[in-house]
């Protein structure tokens, strides 16, 4: 009897309710295997190519923030040796990786901080988001 | 502009924070769907409330729940998501999937195969673990990150 009523023709809103449901079901692991399949691996880090850990730091450094998926300024220009802070005040866990190499932060979750005592520009990215992109500039 | 930029700015920068206090609404709610639900079951004599009252209530909370759910999902979906590491991301990806994937077959049980209607009480209790697994997974970790 119950298999009867089920027979009955499905009511189309709730039949595309319930499509919508497991679409957004299945974004998530698709999303992620899209990354992972698009995702470059990073260069192994090397001897540090322009850039140095913070301990070695000097003055006149500036911020990068992480926020909504863009580092921002876009370009930091800095003093030679200057210390700069990467701050991850997004939503989501980002890196810093320079794309010659030698700078890889790992992980950042969100409200996490990198510091790098830079000697030469590099231009960067995020592993987890590779559209995010931007520049360390030396005067 | 993007969508996560646009949210960005609609919320004065704030897109996180909203998502927290959001979350933390969801979980809330799939707390109380449980209540009413044990209550319109007659398995439970609180809220003092009739089972009529308790049901409508039920109907009207979960839909609430579900927009909300739906709107904090695809903030996440056209932003952050996508990384597997650490840990507790990839669980928040795994239990914020698995929540649509319990509300769709909440929703075929109601409205579209009533002979599943038997599963619904597990099928409800299972979105309250999983909101609450949403909720450890991500706004537990932003109040103790900070």
């Amino acid at each position: 009897m119950s298999q009867a009523a089920d027979r009955t023709r499905p009511n189309p809103v709730w039949l595309l309710v319930v499509v919508v449901m497991v679409g957004l079901a299945v974004a998530g692991p698709v999303i992620i295997l899209r990354d992972q399949l698009a995702d470059d691996p990073p260069a192994a880090p090397t001897a540090a190519e322009g850039a140095q850990p913070a301990a070695a730091a000097g003055g006149g450094g500036g911020t990068v923030k992480m926020a909504g998926l863009s580092f921002a300024p876009g370009t930091l220009t800095v003093a030679r040796g200057a210390t700069v802070v990467f701050d991850n005040d997004d939503t989501a866990p980002h890196t810093v990786t320079a794309r010659s190499g030698g700078v890889d932060s790992g992980v950042l979750d969100p409200g996490k901080q990198f510091s790098l005592a830079v000697t030469d520009g590099f231009d960067y990215f995020c592993s987890i988001h590779p559209s995010m992109t931007a520049k360390i500039a030396v005067t | 502009m993007d969508v996560i930029e646009l949210l960005n700015d609609l919320t004065g920068g704030q897109l996180l924070l909203w998502k927290v206090l959001l979350t933390s609404v969801i979980f809330a709610c799939a707390g109380l769907q449980v209540l009413l639900a044990a209550r319109f079951y007659e398995a439970a004599t609180v809220p003092p409330i009739s089972t009529g009252t308790a049901a409508r209530t039920h109907r009207l909370n979960g839909k609430v729940t579900v927009t909300l759910a739906v709107v904090v999902g695809l903030s996440c979906l056209v932003g952050p998501a996508g990384p597997t590491s650490p840990t507790r991301v990839l669980l928040h990806s795994v239990f914020g999937s698995l929540v649509f994937g319990l509300l769709a077959a909440k929703y075929t049980a109601l409205k579209l195969r009533p002979s599943w209607g038997r599963y619904l009480p597990w099928i409800g209790s299972s979105l309250f673990l999983t909101f609450a697994a949403i909720w450890a997974t991500t706004v537990a970790d932003y109040v103790t990150a900070r």
